[in-house]
């Protein structure tokens, strides 16, 4: 992302506030959405919506400087809150943190909100998986390569950065704090979703909130799930419909890209046909193997009239590898697997 | 635990009677199957608890049939209403699900095996031995194949042979007639199974409605289906006269029925409808859709195919639908007020009655049978 440019001012000289970044565990506080695994991005003037635990004060920051947002409530069944919030259109292109005030308390979401001057028709997305923080498979450490890994992307400056999951080796506390300590060094947004390590206690869900969303990146869509969500809960719950649902809001896009931590031949079928027969999601990115795989091996076995979802594989990060691909016009290519990081110090 | 609402209070003269089975959990690995009293609002967990799938009453309502965690798989696990004599089937597969009780509740049908190429097995309850539905295999040893079989069967539902008939002379194509007797008894009528196959080689898998019977299974053919075409179908019901089932068909998931005046969408909205369940009297189909937003409860009469609301709004999910015997109510679930609870709906008026009001989440519930 371009170094920003800040005109507008209003400067925080003195904060009567608690300010933190998140809880003092870095778990979500106030502000559930947008976060900095799954950050708004929009244009000047656009509006995003905001999950807030309670009616609060909402303000766009960057360096010192501060930007109220005009926000119009609504209240949830369950005591949840949503604000739409209008980006003021003045508002310089740029990485910005969103903070809620209510009372004297002040929860900041870093990297949450990115304001673009206008989508590029083609763009690179770096995709990264299975960081298995707290892994000791080698012998350096998982945080250290992590680091290693985000210190190449920063270099390389991807538009997004895509993470499908396993991102903590058995999901501890302390292994999300260490994730998203690493995770916050990094400047392009990032959208994070789920693996199984990751759902082993409550604190995918502390930490990031939702385990299924969708967003656009100009021209095109991409869907976040939980495939082994779908093999416990296919049918009991909505989990199908919310599916359903995410998919419509991106069927208009120029490509269709769903990512995941593994696909899930278990998945309820019901869930499979709506991402890969009725409008097959035009890729699928996942990690989960480790390795390269024979496409064959690891295919979505469906197909329909409206094509056949085609397979992107990267393997683990924890091994120090990652992966960009091109999107744009032309049908999307992953480059060769890249080595970013060395596993030995 | 569950907290019930006085529903003698709520619901004054017109309180329900009888028991539901229903889930208490959020999450699946703590969801136990419990029995409510709706007179007294009393319940009882009778599931062991162990990641418990949706209870299904036998038609007699003297049992309860369910999936729950066993080994390191999920097993059938059958109990009493009141929890007492609860067991698991003797099944061949680690992992088995949807389990449906036959028509005398001797039998019980569900798929085993693992990801998608799962089997169709029924099980005697009197002999305890399974039986694999369905296959191409001879029962006779020779090499004959009998007929096609789908790579995987799921959701099945017991058909009567009455109504295989049915579907036999629906069919205009001697062909097809022909063809679909290769699955049938030639001595005896016998109930079959309506099943979602999975059709297709790998990379070109879809789903069709089968016919299915322990000599073979069939796809519906596609003279009578609402239309030609390589279409994904799901959740096939059967009601007194026809067939229900989602098929994205025309476009979306739609509810289509197979009955003798035709085959017809009967819901016909641009949003996604699913999960048809049809009333007692074979008049009226309940379905979910996402046609206001969120989930939302709809039911259309099959024949006249007005669609009315019955529960959905703009800030909940509304979903799981199930008629009283009497047609004049809908058990359902509702997040409503924040988190999955069970719902009774009066089809006149719309009063809705809360049933449950727990943190945790209540799932799947179904009224039992009145005693034969």
């Amino acid at each position: 992302m371009n170094a920003m440019r800040i005109t507008a001012v209003f400067l925080c000289t003195a904060l009567p506030w608690i300010a933190q970044a998140r809880d003092l565990d870095g778990s979500l506080g106030l502000i559930r959405s947008p976060n900095d695994g799954r950050p708004a991005l929009l244009l000047p003037g656009e509006s995003f919506t905001a999950e807030v635990a309670a009616k609060a004060g909402l303000f766009l920051r960057a360096g010192e400087a501060e930007f109220p947002v005009d926000s119009e409530w609504t209240e949830w069944p369950g005591d949840r809150f949503t604000a739409t919030c209008s980006v003021p259109p003045h508002l310089a292109p740029g990485q910005y943190s969103l903070v809620a005030r209510t009372g004297n308390t002040e929860d900041v979401n870093l990297r949450s909100v990115y304001i673009y001057e206008s989508f590029p028709d083609t763009y690179t997305v770096a995709h990264i998986t299975d960081t298995r923080i707290g892994s000791k498979r080698h012998p350096r450490s998982s945080k250290a390569i992590f680091a290693s890994i985000v210190d190449a992307l920063n270099e390389a400056d991807p538009d997004l950065v895509l993470v499908t999951g396993n991102l903590t080796e058995d999901g501890s506390l302390e292994q999300f704090e260490s994730f998203i300590s690493t995770l916050n060094d990094l400047e392009a947004p990032t959208f994070i979703c789920a693996g199984s390590r990751d759902r082993q206690g409550p604190y995918y869900k502390a930490f990031f909130d939702k385990v299924r969303y969708a967003f656009r990146f100009g021209h095109d869509g991409y869907l976040a799930f939980d495939s082994t969500d779908y093999v416990v809960a296919d049918g009991l719950g909505t989990e199908v419909a919310e599916l359903q649902r995410l998919r419509r809001s991106i069927k208009s896009s120029r490509w269709s890209i769903g990512f995941t931590h593994r696909y899930e031949p278990r998945m309820g079928i019901l869930a499979q046909l709506i991402l890969f027969v009725d409008a097959p999601l035009d890729f699928l990115v996942f990690g989960h193997w480790h390795r390269e795989a024979p496409l064959d091996e690891i295919a979505v076995p469906w197909g329909s009239r409206h094509g056949r979802t085609r397979m992107m594989l990267t393997p683990a990060a924890i091994d120090g590898q990652l992966r960009y691909v091109e999107v744009g016009p032309h049908e999307p290519k992953h480059a060769d697997v890249l080595q970013a990081a060395s596993t030995t110090d | 635990m569950v907290f019930v609402l006085s529903l003698s209070l709520a619901l004054g003269a017109s309180a329900p009677e009888g028991h539901i089975a229903y889930l208490v959990g959020t999450e699946p690995e703590d969801r136990r199957v419990y029995v409510m009293d709706l007179a007294t609002g009393e319940t009882e967990a009778v599931g062991p608890g162990k990641h418990d799938g949706a209870p299904v009453w036998s038609h007699d309502g003297a049992w309860v049939a369910f999936e729950s965690q066993f080994d390191e798989g999920m097993g059938i696990a059958l109990v009493r209403p009141d929890g007492g004599d609860s067991r698991y089937l003797e099944t061949k597969a680690l992992w088995n699900k949807d389990p449906v009780w036959s028509f005398d509740d001797r039998r019980i049908a569900y798929t085993a095996g693992d990801g998608l190429k799962q089997k169709l097995v029924v099980y005697n309850l009197e002999s305890g031995k399974e039986t694999v539905w369905g296959s191409t295999e001879d029962p006779g040893g020779s090499d004959e194949i009998l007929a096609s079989r789908p790579a995987g069967f799921f959701r099945p539902r017991w058909v009567p042979a009455e109504a295989i008939q049915l579907l036999l002379d629906s069919m205009k194509s001697l062909d097809d007639q022909i063809e679909f007797n290769i699955v049938l008894d030639e001595e005896e009528s016998e109930d079959g199974i309506l099943a979602i196959g999975l059709d297709g080689a790998p990379g070109k898998y879809t789903t069709n409605i089968y016919l299915v019977t322990p000599r073979g299974s069939m796809p519906i053919p596609e003279s009578i289906m609402p239309s030609r075409g390589a279409y994904a179908e799901w959740a096939v019901e059967l009601g007194r006269d026809g067939i229900a089932f989602v098929s994205n068909d025309g476009g979306d998931f739609e509810i289509f029925v197979i009955n003798p005046r035709g085959a017809y969408d009967v819901s016909n909205h641009r949003a996604m409808d699913t999960n048809p369940v049809w009333s007692y009297n074979g008049q009226w189909i309940a379905f979910e859709s996402l046609r206001d937003g969120p989930v939302g409860l709809y039911r259309v009469h099959q024949d006249t195919v007005r669609v009315f609301k019955v529960a959905a709004d703009s800030r909940s999910d509304n979903w799981w639908p199930r008629w009283s015997r009497d047609g004049k109510q809908l058990l359902h679930l509702s997040n409503r007020n924040g988190n999955a609870d069970i719902f009774i709906t009066s089809l006149r008026g719309g009063k809705a009655i809360q049933l449950t009001d727990s943190p945790e989440d209540e799932l799947a519930p179904a009224w039992r049978p009145l005693p034969r």
